[in-house]
This record gives structure tokens, C-alpha cells and sequence, in this order.
């Protein structure tokens, strides 16, 4: 009976409440996560992710195996927090949707654009009519608070183009082919007749770069500190802006480029050239990393997104090519009606193409995360038709901006959705002070990245070397001598103006930089003065105060 | 003279003490297992301290029975209260011991003990002596009785001899010790009187003093015993000299080894080597422990009686209680260890989790975190408010309110709660069957109301839809006669208006039914099509329909994807379709016909597979289906026949129309049909790309729009066919600036850009520069081509819109003609591969003839063209490069990936694998999450970079129990 017991009042409580019991409190803890929890995971590996997980059950040593559990859960939790602190992101960012199919963006005018958008906004869409020292070029600064304008017959300008301030003027007075902002707001660089001159935010000449000749393109890498020139002959220079060293010369041997651009992820330069063919560049080897052919005629202008994956180029055959350029393959290729003069993408992926007089703006030219990219049909927005030949197009960052650059002057206008709306300010400050700009200059300065450190693929730093142990012996110099002493050599020649230690300094050390060898120099030649001056004294001595005033110094 | 009783009386009761000690020894383990060596030095310091209470027994049966002798005199009472906690905390000492903080409580003691006296005599020697107390202490009184017969038991084999001996070897060995002794037996004694009632008998006044005690509660009376002893060997300094002496001999009389000195004087009885240095032969007298000769008749009485007692229960009781050997010193003591070990090991072992928690722990922060402190100072109490009932006055009004307004009802439950309630107790009482045809009933009603309702549903929805039906019929008709009265009026519809009306049209077509519809929805839901023949119809009609307008207003293929996610409208009704629509109505026709037509072989893994795929069933198949196909045939002959005439509008009619130059039917004065404006003519020239298309649309028509836009009837391929072969000649002889140098390229390419083709489903094709066509084109430069491309198809819309661009479509597609000429100048596609031949030959293995001309071999003038052959390749060194198919660039033609390595950026690489690390991936994987702030979120990146040992002001106290 007493088995039986428990057994009945089973039963009774089973027929009360269907058999279900009751848990006055789940335990979810020990559940596994839900769908949406999986999901959110999936969404952050996906945008926040860090490549792809290894195996750590496979590992035999229980330390090791522990480090990278305990580690890959550390990035688990980074990528989620990430996706997480999303929620900071206080601006979102839309494009212009159509209501109807019928509807088409393209034909939205900038007025329209104007009339509906809020007065502030509204204010951002402004004309500057500078139609005698055109066709103009623009740059903005990294924060996108200054625009510098080059006049193509001298005309050099630069604004806070928000307020409207203007920062400074000049009239160089000679062709202006190229001009860029350097690592923020307080110097440029132009690219004039012969040399390449650098100004600072008053329009006082700074430097004048006389090695870069006849520039016609050139970059800034903001990571790096370093301004990339290409000019006619058809080198391509790379000059540390910090240290004005120049880090190397290198000759494309493919003739005056077309185009020239920089691969924001990686600091690759890529140039256009008249043969059709885009070439990428880094200062560390002389021959070119990649060499693609995008195009029949010249290559016309190129631009590649902010994530590094994807490059657009435009060339003399009426062609606009889509690359994907981690894979070097052409994803797309479309027609433009005219020579594009100039592209740009902009930090969500919307594409400018300046051909002619009009520009477009196409959207979705490529996605990232998309299988096979579409071909887009039409283009997300237009503007322009009103004779002004179509310089260059840049993206404002941080706005919804786009700056056309013309032969009239320069437009600035409304593109909704393609800024990043949300700015990093560790990255950089659109509504930085003074203060702040110091201090991120000397930041990104004692940030800086080395020139060597450029590569197609930027996180190869610290990898494994995988070279074999072969390949290395014969890389090896075995002609190369151990680093020699620079002071060995020195004649021993101490007196006079002409001592060698005094040459040697005034020739070869350099003025400002007290290193090492320096020191080394500067003490060996104190102590040769003391030398003298002791046997001066000596022989002084010996011939008496009389005599002494004639002893040879 | 208590001292002396008290010598006098261990012998007589000599094997109690025996069974005393023995039974410690017996459960040497269980002492062990409370003791760790910290504790011994604890024990030992309070007990010195209690030593000067000198009465454990006393204050334990003050415990007891709370008795008012002051025989202890005036420390007694003072220390009854702290007495009391005193046992206490000993048992409790123990238990804290096996949690680690004995020491603690130690420290609390020894505040105690200094109010009590100490007595040096007592000595660390008590200390064990002691713990044997407590374990007896604290084991209740019922076990107390059990323990006392067993010792009992155990002394009755005793020999007598042996036990004098023994006491007096005790005795005499035993300095301070021998209080430890004399006590067991006294003790012994004691309890052996409170059993046998001898109390008066054997006492003096002392003795029987602290034999009352001892009988009241019975428990080990050391205490007393000990505090004679005391007196005796205060008394006698000669004696204790004689002690000392005998002490000294002793090579290790420390406490710890005190209870297996007693051990090992028994053990002594069986020639067992001793540490004393004294055969088991010797007997030893009380003389030879200095006491000359018991003179007290009362000694020697308890002695006798002692030996009698044994006697006489070891006959009562036989030999089996006989004690087992006690051990050798030195094995007892290895046990002891053993054990001791054991248990300091185990205490040790829970610190384990403990270290190893923190040595593995990412962060440690200084001092560290004390639970007991942190339990304090959180205040998790502050919730509990009752909140079904109002907490203030203003609370309670406003419940009031609610409650009188019907908001909310009293007590939290309202009137649905009410009802479950009621219905569960209802539902109790009923039996299950009960309840079980309740709930079949409740659901068949249910079942029934929700059937009718669906079905009303239903009729209610057909009502509506044939009367909005009509009526959109009567306005329609309106509409249309005031029209054309309008037009009868000569009043023209303006330009707007008409526009106005045909945008309405449009967004009714689509807007009206779709897929989004309730119907289609409805039948999506039921899967309706799976059975009903009609649903079908629809449903495809819904798709067909659903292309052709969209077709209609892009004037273009659809993608694929759009089509799943557009929420664009497919009309359903027969009135919806218009007569323009005809056209497509022929398409469908016609693709219906293909689809019949091209009916194969049943798939084998459709049920009834087997059966259809056999003969005889595939014969009659067959036969019905050539009647099948001749009848679809006869049916297509009449389509394309009737539409043959009209082709040119027809198409013109699908998609957009446009407007241009090269729209201008004057062109198409030439028998080539005119097709529509996105697609290429067939015959017109041999562009390959469209020939692709073609073909592409015949095999499959359904899936390329433009194929199927176009009239299968005209049998294009054979034109195709002619087409290339009229051009291959021309390909050939023209080597322009476009063209691959060889043929067999051309060929290939051609191959690639159909193969691109069929890659990309629906989408509009990119235009492919194929470079045979260039090279045609250059030779033959034709008027006007068309070319399906993106840009034509936003010229065509920006056309229509206003033109503003000003460049219309056909000068495009001339400029891409003459923009095709115009690079016919530069081979840039030739250099190219020449470029990436000679890259992919300069970085290939190559081989490299070490020969020295004249080495072994004759050289200069006159050496024979043979022999110089010979001596060419005898020195051969190969230097490995890249081979061709393994560069990164293998299968990208357009593209030249430099092999070399970048000797720069090797000064930034790992020249080996880290330690720990086994492989390269491990080790890569550990560097990919960059550390900065730039990169993660703040909480990341502090995470990172604290410092494993954070120090914080306080003070740094060891652990006082493990954390885990």
C-alpha cells in the first residue's frame, strides 16, 4: 500500500491540472540561449567579428587550451558589447524612398531637398560661384569641417564651410593642379607648376617639396604621415610629413598617371594609368603590388570604399567598373555617357560620379555581406546639367554632403543617407576645439604607423613569418658588412676649422637630431680641444712668456 | 594527603587506565582526525590556562548538574559562565578545525584564559590528555554508559602483575606525566565505584570528595586526580627529582608521544623493544618508581581491589576481550602521523579550489573581498512592500476609486480570476470523466461556432467582391460615355488630365489585387492550390499577370528577388485584363504551349515513377504525346501566323516606349523585324553577346525575359548560325587594335562571356566588350546598334522624364561605337597578357647552366657548333619560383598579383611560433583583437588592460576560509 500511495496522489494531481505540473519558477539559466539571442550573436559576428573561431577542443596542452577558450569568449563578449553599445549611436541614417514603384529618386531635385529638409540642413546646400580661376578642385579635412578649394589658374582657398568662415586666400599665381589637406585643418599641401608647396591654415608658405616635380596627383595617409605625389614623369614619391624625410622614390615606368587614389584600410595607393590599367603601390617594394586592367582607354578616376573592399574606377571608354579588390575580380561594369572626371564613395557606400556636367550618385553598387552583387539599374540620385564641366566630387564626412567641384566654382549638396551619421570622436571630431586638435595631433603623432608597415593586407603585423628556412639563407647578404663605425674612418686630424670631426659634423650630422652617434662625436671632440689646449699650454711653458705667444696653436 | 590517595588508588584500578588509554590509542584516528598540528599548539596554550581552573572534570560537571560546592573555591563561579562556552567552543574548536579556523577561536580562548590561573605541572602533556576528554565530552551521556562497559570488559584479561607493574612502572617513569597517568586511573577508578556503588569504602576525605564528583556526572575526572597528583609531587621534591631523573633517561617525552608510551608499556608485556630502554622482563615495583612501599591502607585496599576486580570479570566474562597488542611505539606513531597527516592534508586539500581559483583568476584585487563582511553590508531588504494592498493613504484613495469606478476590483482579482477560481473548485469536484466530456463538449462548440464563422466569412467576402464587382463596372461605363461625350463636344482631354487618368489606371492595376491580397493570401494559407483546380488558375494567372505589368511599366526583365518581396499588384480579375494586353496573353500562350511540349520523362523519384518509365505505359505516352505536340503546333502555327504581321506593334508594345533617332521605324525599312528597343536585332550583325542571348532564350525561355519577349516562330538559330559563320572569316582577317592576336581566344572568351551569362539569372546582362565583336565592329562599322545596358535603360527613363540631360539614347550607343573604334588604336588587352606572360615566366622555377665555357671542355674558335651543344647543359642549378597554376593571380586574367616577397614588411613578422602556442592559426588568433580603445567598447578595453594584482587601500589579511 505504501508503493501504491504515492502513485494515486500522482494521479489525483494529474487529473486536476492536466497533467502538467506546475513550475512556480523556470530555470532558464541553465537553458541554452534562445533564437533571439543566437541571432543577436550572428548579427555581431557578423559586423563585429573577428574572423573565423579555431578549434579548441583539439588542443592537447590543457593551458593553452584554456588561454584560447577563455580568449575566444573574450571576443566573443567584445563583438557582442559592440553590437551592444550600438545603442549609443544616437543619429540613423536614411536615403530617399521611393512611395511608389513609379517613383523615381533620381528625379528629386536638390530643391526639393531644400524645401523639405530642416532649416539647418538646408543651410548645408550652398553654391560658391568662382567661375574665372576654375575648374576647381576640393579636399576636406578628415573631420569634414574645412574645405580647401584649388583654382586650377592659382586660386587657392581654404573655409570652415559651415559657418562660412574663410580661412585663407591666395593667389599662387600658377597652374594649381592638385590640392590636400594634411593630417588636419592646420596645414595642405598644392600641387603646383613645378613643385609641391606646403602651406599652413594662414596661407603662409611652409615648405616647398623641390623633389616632388611637376606633381599632378597626390595623396595624404593620415595613419602614416605621409604625402604621396605622382606627377608627369611618372614617380611616385612618398614624403613622412613629420619627419620630412622622403621614404622612397619609386618609378612607375608606366608613363604620367590619370588617376590616383588611396585604399583607406590598407594605405595602398592605387593609380590609374594611361593604358587602362590601375596599379597598386605601397613604399615598400619598387614594382607594383597588383597591376589589374579595369579599362580599354585611360583610367579616369578612382575611388575605393571605406572598408577597403571594393573599387570603383571610371575610364576613357565610357566604362564605370565595379572591383571587388580583396579578390581582384570585377563585379560590375557599367556605362557612363561621358568620361567620368572623378568618383567618390562615401562613407555608407553611396557612389558620385562626376561625368561632364551632371553627377550621379549611384547606391548599392556593391554590398559587403551579398553573395553575387546586383547590378543596379538606375541611379540613386543626380544633379548637375547646368553646363558646369564637373571637376571633382568629394564626400563631406560626417554629412550628408556631397562637394561638386566645377569649372563654375564649387556646390555643395544634399545626399541624404551618405554620411556615417554617428562620429567616433578617437577618430575623428567634427565639432572638435582647439584643444582637442592638439591633442589628437600629438595622439595620432605618437600613434603613427611606419611606412614598412603598410602591406595589402594591414594585419599581418606580429603573423608568422612563413618563409622557410631556405628562402632565407639565400635572401641573406652574405657580401653585407657589419654595420661599420661611422667614426673609424675620421682622419685624425684635429686642429683648424677644417678638423675632421667639425667636417664630419657639418656635413653629416644633421643639425637637429642629437642621437648617439652625435654625442659620441661631439664628446671625441671635446676631448681632442682639451688635448690641444693642454699642449698649447705645455709648449707655452716651455718657451717661456716671451717666446710663448709664438708657439704654434 | 590527596596526593598520595591518588597514587595509591592507580594501581588498584590499574587496567581502567589501561582500558583508557587503549581505547585513545583505538581511536588514535579520530584523536587525529580533530587535531592538526595548529591545533595542538592551541589546545595546548588554553589548556595551560585551564590547568589553572585545574578542574575540567569539575567545571564539566558544573555543567551538569550546576552544583554549589565551593570546594574549587571562588574561581569556580566566575568561571562557570565562560566554562560553559569554554566546552562549547571545544566542540565547537573541532568542528571549526575541519573548517580552518581553529586558530580564531583560540585567540578568543586565550582572552579567557587569562582570568584562570595556570598551572605549569599540567603541562603540554594534558593538552592530549585533554583532547580525550573532549571526545568523550562530547559524545552524549548515553554512549557514556556503552564506553564504560567496554572498558570494562577490556580490563577484565588483565593480568594483575602485569597492571602493578605497569602502574608502577607509570609511576615511577612518569614525572609530570605520571599525573596524566594517575588521573586515567583515578578517573578509572571512579567510574568503576560509581558502577559498583564502593564509594565510601575506599576514600579518604579528598578522595571521596572528588569521587562524588566524578560519580555525579561519572565522566573522566582527570582534573581531581591530576590536582592530587599535583599535591603529591609538590610534597615529595626528592621524589620529583627521582622523576626527573628518570625523565631525562626518556629519549622523546614530549606530548605528542605520551599515550603510545602507555601503549608501549603494555606493549613491553610482549618482548616488544621499548623506548624506555627497560626489557619486558624487568618488573618494576613501586619502589622502583621511588615509592618505597604503599603504606596507606587505602591504596593498597583500591590496589587489591583492582586485582580482584579484573580477576573476577575476566572469569565472569572469559578470555575473548582479551586486548589486542598495542602497538610498537614507533608504528603507533607513524600511524599517528600517518593519520595526523591525512587530516592536515585534508584541511589543506580545501584550500586547493582556493589557490587554484586565484592563481588562475584574470584580475585579483588586494584586499581581498571577505564574504562575511559583504553578506553585512548588502541591503537587499528594502523591497518588500506589500503590494496588493495600498501602502499609504494616498494609495488607499485611489484603490478605493478604482475600485468603486470598476477599474479594478478588491483584493487584486478580477472578475476573470473570479471565474477560473470558481471553475477549478467546480472541476475538483467533479470526477474525470466528467471533466472530460465537459472539455470534449466545450471544444466541439467551439469547433462549430469558429466553422460557421469562417464560413460566413467566406460568403460575406463573395458577396462583397461581385457587388464591388458591378459597381466599379457601372462607373467604369460612366466614365467612359462621359467621354466621349466630352470628345463628342470637341473637348479634349489636356495633357495632365490624361496622365492623371492613366497613373490612376496604372496604380489600380496594380494596387487592386495581388499578391498581397486577401484572396491570394487566403489561398496561400489553406494551400488551396494543392487541390483546387480553380485556386491554380489563379494563382498562376497571378504570376503571369504579376510579370506582364511589371514588364509593362519597366519595360524590362525582373529580378528575381524584387519579385519575391514587391508588394506590386497582379490583378485577379477577368475585368482587370485589358484588350492590350493581349500580347502578353499570346506569350503566355505560347510559353504554356512550351511547357506542354516539352514534357519529359517522369522524374523516377515521383511516386508511380516505376510504373509511367515502363514500356508499354511509355509507349502510350508517347503516342499521346505526339498528338499532344502536333496539336500544339497547329495551335502556335495560328498564333504566330495571326501575329506575324503585327509583330513590330506588338513588341513596340511591351515596355516602355521610347522615343529617339533610332526609334524611328524608317531604319527598320529592311526585312529584319524590328525588335524591342533592349534587345539586339538577330540578323543584324554577328554580335556574339546577343547570339548568347538568343540561344539562351530558346533553351530556356521562362527564365530570360527577353528571349521570351521575342517569337520563337522565326526560327533564329538557323540565322544565328549563318550569322557566325558569315562572320567568322571576318574575324579572322580583321586583327584589330580590340582583338585578341589568335583566334582560339576569341573563341574562348566568347565561351566565358556565356558562361558569365548563365551565371547571372535575371538580371540584365552586363555588356561584355567582347573582343571579337570589337574587331568586328571595326571592321564593319554598322548604323546604330543596340545594346541591352544599364545606361540605356536610365537614358531611356531620364528621356522620358524630361530629357534634361540632353544626350539622348542612341547618341550613347553611337558614342560606344565610336568609343570602341577610337581605342582600336592600343592593344591594350595584348599588352596585358603579354605583361602577365612574362611576369608569370620571370617568376616560374627557372633553370640556370652553370657551365664555364672551357671548363673540361675545349672553347674558342674552332670548336665544332656539336661539341659546344654538348658541353652546354652540363652544369644545371634549378631556383625554385612560382609556378603558373599556383600563383594568386592563376585564375584571374585581368589581373597581375605580384609574387615577390615584401623584404620591408618582414621586419614586422614573428621569426618563430611563440611558446605556448601549437600552430600558426593559434597563434594569429590570439593577436586579432586589437587592444585599443579605438576598436572595442570601453568595458573591453579596461577589461584588457587591468592589471592582474589590483591593490586597494586596507589592510591585506590572510584568508580566513576558503572562498569556494
Amino acid at each position: 500500500m505504501d508503493e501504491i500511495h504515492p502513485q494515486q496522489v500522482r494521479d489525483s494531481q494529474a487529473t486536476s491540472n492536466n497533467g502538467a505540473i506546475a513550475i512556480k519558477r523556470a530555470r532558464t539559466e541553465l537553458a541554452g540561449p534562445t533564437d533571439a539571442q543566437i541571432q543577436r550573436r550572428k548579427e555581431a559576428e557578423k559586423e563585429y567579428g573577428r574572423g573565423r573561431k579555431i578549434h579548441v577542443k583539439g588542443i592537447r596542452d590543457k593551458k593553452l587550451r584554456g588561454n584560447l577558450k577563455s580568449l575566444e569568449s573574450k571576443y566573443k563578449t567584445a563583438s557582442l558589447r559592440l553590437k551592444d553599445s550600438e545603442i549609443l549611436h544616437e543619429n540613423t541614417s536614411g536615403f530617399l524612398e521611393p512611395e511608389t514603384s513609379l517613383e523615381r529618386t533620381y528625379k528629386v531635385r536638390q530643391d526639393d531637398i531644400v524645401r523639405d529638409v530642416p532649416i539647418e540642413a538646408a543651410k548645408k546646400r550652398f553654391d560658391l560661384k568662382l567661375d574665372v580661376l576654375g575648374p576647381y578642385v576640393c579636399d576636406y579635412t578628415k573631420n569634414g569641417r574645412d574645405l580647401l578649394l584649388g583654382g586650377r589658374k592659382g586660386h587657392v582657398a581654404t573655409m570652415d564651410w559651415r559657418e562660412g568662415k574663410l580661412g585663407c586666400e591666395l593667389q599662387l599665381g600658377e597652374t594649381v593642379r592638385d590640392a590636400k589637406w594634411l593630417h588636419n585643418n592646420q596645414m595642405f599641401a598644392v600641387a603646383q607648376k613645378k613643385y609641391v608647396y606646403i602651406y599652413d591654415r594662414a596661407g603662409v608658405e611652409v615648405h616647398c617639396l623641390k623633389k616632388h616635380i611637376e606633381v599632378t596627383n597626390m595623396e595624404f595617409l593620415p595613419y602614416h604621415y605621409l604625402l604621396a605625389t605622382v606627377g608627369n614623369p611618372g614617380y611616385l614619391k612618398y614624403q613622412d610629413v613629420s619627419t620630412g624625410q622622403m621614404v622612397i622614390e619609386i618609378p612607375t615606368k608606366l608613363g604620367s598617371p590619370t588617376s590616383l587614389t588611396q585604399n583607406p584600410q590598407n594605405a595602398i595607393l592605387h593609380m590609374g594609368h594611361q593604358n587602362g590599367t590601375v596599379t597598386l603601390w605601397s613604399p615598400n617594394s619598387t614594382t607594383p603590388l597588383v597591376k589589374l586592367l579595369a579599362h580599354r582607354g585611360p583610367v579616369r578616376a578612382l575611388a575605393v570604399d571605406r572598408e577597403g573592399r571594393y573599387m570603383v574606377s571610371t575610364g576613357q571608354d565610357l566604362k564605370m567598373s565595379v572591383w571587388d579588390i580583396r579578390m581582384f575580380k570585377e563585379v560590375n561594369s557599367y556605362f557612363t555617357r561621358q568620361p567620368a572626371s572623378s568618383v567618390a564613395i562615401s562613407d555608407r557606400g553611396l557612389t558620385a560620379v562626376g561625368w561632364g556636367t551632371s553627377t550621379s550618385i549611384w547606391r548599392g553598387l556593391f554590398t559587403k555581406h551579398a553573395l553575387e552583387q546586383e547590378k543596379i539599374q538606375s541611379p540613386y540620385m543626380a544633379w548637375g546639367g547646368e553646363g558646369k564641366r564637373i571637376e571633382r566630387v568629394r564626400w563631406c564626412p560626417y554629412e550628408d554632403l556631397l562637394g561638386v567641384s566645377h569649372d563654375q566654382g564649387f556646390s555643395s549638396i544634399i545626399v541624404p543617407g551618405a554620411g556615417e551619421p554617428n562620429f567616433d570622436a578617437l577618430e575623428a571630431n567634427p565639432y572638435e576645439n582647439t584643444k582637442q586638435r592638439q591633442e589628437a595631433e600629438v595622439k595620432s603623432l605618437l600613434n603613427k604607423l611606419q611606412p614598412e608597415m603598410i602591406s595589402l593586407n594591414p594585419e599581418y603585423i606580429a603573423n608568422l613569418d612563413t618563409q622557410s628556412a631556405e628562402q632565407k639563407k639565400a635572401e641573406k647578404d652574405l657580401d653585407k658588412k657589419p654595420n661599420p663605425d661611422p667614426i673609424a674612418d675620421i682622419k685624425n686630424r684635429g686642429r683648424g676649422k677644417n678638423s675632421s670631426l667639425r667636417k664630419y659634423l657639418r656635413k653629416k650630422g644633421s643639425r637637429n637630431i642629437v642621437d648617439e652617434r652625435r654625442l659620441k662625436i661631439e664628446e671625441l671632440r671635446k676631448s681632442q680641444n682639451t688635448r690641444d689646449t693642454k699642449k698649447l699650454k705645455e709648449t707655452e711653458a716651455e718657451l717661456g712668456p716671451a717666446l710663448g705667444r709664438f708657439a704654434r696653436k | 594527603m590527596p596526593g598520595r590517595q591518588s597514587h595509591g588508588a592507580p594501581p588498584s584500578k590499574k587496567p581502567k587506565p589501561r582500558a583508557n588509554t587503549k581505547k585513545r590509542s583505538m581511536n588514535a584516528f579520530s584523536i587525529a582526525s580533530h587535531e592538526n598540528p595548529e591545533n595542538f599548539k592551541i589546545r595546548q596554550h588554553r589548556l595551560g590556562a585551564q590547568e589553572g581552573g585545574n578542574r575540567p572534570g569539575k567545571r564539566r560537571r558544573d555543567d551538569a548538574e550546576e552544583d554549589e560546592e565551593d570546594e574549587e573555591g571562588e574561581p569556580k563561579k566566575q568561571r562557570k559562565g565562560p566554562a560553559k562556552g569554554r566546552f562549547d567552543e571545544l566542540d565547537i574548536d573541532h568542528g571549526s578545525d575541519s573548517e580552518g579556523n581553529e586558530w580564531k577561536l583560540g585567540q578568543v580562548d586565550s582572552d579567557d584564559d587569562s582570568d584562570l590561573d595556570s598551572d605549569e605541572a599540567f603541562g603540554e602533556s594534558d593538552e592530549e590528555r585533554f583532547e580525550g576528554y573532549a571526545f568523550s565530552g562530547s559524545t552524549d551521556k548515553k554512549s557514556k554508559k556503552k564506553s564504560k562497559s567496554r572498558t570494562k570488559d577490556v580490563n577484565l584479561d588483565e593480568d594483575d602483575e602485569m597492571s602493578d607493574s605497569d602502574s608502577e612502572l607509570e609511576e615511577g617513569d612518569l614525572g609530570e606525566d605520571a599525573v596524566d597517568l594517575a588521573t586515567m586511573l583515578d578517573m578509572a577508578e571512579e567510574e568503576e565505584e560509581a558502577e559498583s556503588k564502593l564509594n565510601g569504602k575506599a576514600r579518604d576525605r579528598d578522595l571521596s570528595e572528588s569521587d562524588e564528583e566524578g560519580s555525579s556526572e561519572s565522566d573522566e575526572e582527570s582534573s581531581a586526580s591530576s590536582a592530587d597528583d599535583d599535591d603529591d609531587e609538590t610534597s615529595d621534591p626528592a621524589k620529583i627529582a627521582a622523576l626527573q631523573r628518570m625523565i631525562a633517561n626518556l629519549p622523546q617525552a614530549d606530548e605528542t608521544t605520551r599515550p603510545s608510551k602507555q601503549r608501549s608499556d603494555g606493549a613491553s608485556e610482549y618482548n616488544t623493544p621499548s623506548d624506555f630502554g627497560l626489557t619486558s622482563k624487568t618488573k618494576l615495583t613501586l619502589e622502583d618508581l621511588g615509592l618505597p612501599s604503599i603504606n596507606d591502607p587505602h591504596i593498597k585496599k583500591s590496589l587489591k581491589f583492582i586485582e580482584s576486580d579484573s580477576k573476577g570479570t575476566g572469569k565472569r566474562k572469559g578470555v575473548t576481550a582479551k586486548l589486542a597488542v598495542p602497538l610498537a611505539k614507533r608504528q603507533q606513531d607513524r600511524l599517528d602521523r600517518s593519520a595526523a597527516y591525512e587530516k592536515s592534508k585534508e584541511t589543506l586539500d580545501r584550500w586547493t579550489d582556493t589557490v587554484k581559483h586565484n592563481r588562475r583568476a584574470d584580475h585579483l584585487m588586494f584586499p581581498l573581498r571577505d564574504h562575511e563582511m559583504e553578506a553585512v553590508k548588502k541591503n537587499d531588504k528594502l523591497v518588500p512592500t506589500n503590494q496588493t494592498k495600498p501602502f499609504n493613504e494616498l494609495e488607499a484613495t485611489i484603490q478605493s476609486i478604482l475600485e468603486e469606478s470598476g477599474l479594478a476590483t478588491a483584493n487584486g482579482k478580477d472578475d476573470e480570476d473570479h471565474l477560473r477560481e470558481f471553475e477549478e473548485l467546480e472541476t475538483k469536484k467533479m470526477s474525470v470523466e466528467e471533466v472530460k466530456a465537459r472539455r470534449d463538449q466545450l471544444r466541439m462548440a467551439r469547433e462549430l461556432m469558429f466553422r460557421e464563422e469562417a464560413k460566413s466569412k467566406r460568403i460575406k467576402k463573395i458577396k462583397s467582391r461581385s457587388y464591388r464587382k458591378v459597381h466599379r463596372k457601372q462607373r467604369e461605363k460612366e466614365e467612359r460615355l462621359n467621354q466621349e461625350a466630352l470628345a463628342e463636344g470637341g473637348f479634349v482631354p489636356s495633357e495632365d488630365e490624361q496622365e492623371a487618368q492613366d497613373r490612376r489606371r496604372a496604380t489600380e492595376r496594380m494596387g487592386a489585387k495581388h499578391r498581397g491580397s486577401k484572396w491570394a493570401k487566403a489561398t496561400k494559407q489553406i494551400g488551396r492550390a494543392a487541390w483546387d483546380e480553380d485556386a491554380r488558375d489563379g494563382i498562376t494567372d497571378m504570376a503571369r499577370r504579376d510579370e506582364d505589368l511589371r514588364k509593362r511599366v519597366e519595360g524590362r526583365a525582373v529580378r528575381k528577388e524584387f519579385e519575391d518581396n514587391s508588394d506590386a499588384s497582379v490583378t485577379d480579375s477577368e475585368e482587370d485584363i485589358s484588350e492590350d494586353d493581349d500580347a502578353a496573353e499570346q506569350n503566355r500562350l505560347l510559353r504554356q504551349l512550351k511547357k506542354a511540349s516539352a514534357s519529359e520523362l517522369m522524374d523516377e523519384s515521383a511516386p508511380g515513377a516505376r510504373l509511367s518509365n515502363m514500356k508499354f505505359m511509355r509507349k502510350a505516352e508517347e503516342a499521346r504525346k505526339k498528338q499532344n505536340d502536333a496539336m500544339v503546333e497547329d495551335i502556335r502555327r495560328d498564333l504566330v501566323g495571326e501575329d506575324s504581321g503585327s509583330e513590330d506593334e506588338e513588341q513596340g508594345d511591351i515596355g516602355r516606349r521610347t522615343f529617339g533617332p533610332n526609334n524611328n521605324k524608317t531604319l527598320e525599312t529592311s526585312k529584319m523585324p524590328k525588335l524591342n528597343e533592349f534587345e539586339e536585332h538577330e540578323g543584324s550583325d554577328a554580335d556574339g553577346d546577343n547570339m548568347d542571348v538568343e540561344i539562351h532564350g530558346l533553351d530556356n525561355e521562362p527564365r530570360n525575359t527577353t528571349g521570351s519577349t521575342r517569337k520563337p516562330a522565326k526560327g533564329p538559330s538557323k540565322k544565328l548560325e549563318s550569322a557566325t559563320s558569315r562572320n567568322q572569316p571576318e574575324l579572322s582577317s580583321e586583327g584589330g587594335a580590340w582583338s585578341k592576336v589568335p583566334l582560339k581566344s576569341t573563341v574562348v572568351s566568347e565561351a566565358e562571356a556565356k558562361r558569365r551569362r548563365h551565371k547571372k539569372n535575371n538580371a540584365v546582362d552586363v555588356e561584355e566588350l567582347d573582343l571579337s565583336k570589337a574587331s568586328v565592329i571595326a571592321s564593319k562599322p554598322k548604323p546604330a546598334k543596340k545594346s541591352k545596358t544599364a545606361a540605356l535603360e536610365i537614358d531611356s527613363e531620364s528621356d522620358e522624364s524630361d530629357g534634361e540631360n540632353g544626350v539622348t539614347l542612341p547618341f550613347a550607343i553611337r558614342d560606344q561605337e565610336l568609343i570602341k573604334r577610337a581605342f582600336a588604336g592600343a592593344d591594350v588587352v595584348g599588352e596585358f597578357e603579354v605583361e602577365k606572360k612574362q611576369t608569370i615566366q620571370d617568376d616560374d622555377d627557372k633553370i640556370i647552366d652553370n657551365t664555364l665555357p672551357g671548363w673540361g671542355s675545349w672553347t674558342g674558335d674552332g670548336v665544332s657548333k656539336r661539341e659546344k651543344a654538348r658541353n652546354k647543359g652540363r652544369f644545371l642549378t634549378k631556383v625554385e619560383g612560382v609556378k603558373e597554376q599556383n600563383r594568386k593571380d592563376a585564375k584571374l586574367d585581368r589581373v597581375i598579383i605580384s609574387e615577390k616577397r615584401v623584404k620591408k614588411n618582414g621586419k614586422y613578422l614573428a621569426s618563430t611560433l611563440p611558446h605556448p602556442f601549437e600552430t600558426r592559426q593559434q597563434y594569429e588568433r590570439s593577436l586579432r583583437v586589437p587592444v585599443g580603445p579605438e576598436w572595442t567598447t570601453k568595458e573591453t578595453y579596461q577589461e584588457a588592460t587591468k592589471p592582474r594584482v589590483l591593490l586597494k587601500q586596507g589592510i591585506i589579511a590572510p584568508m580566513s576560509k576558503p572562498l569556494l
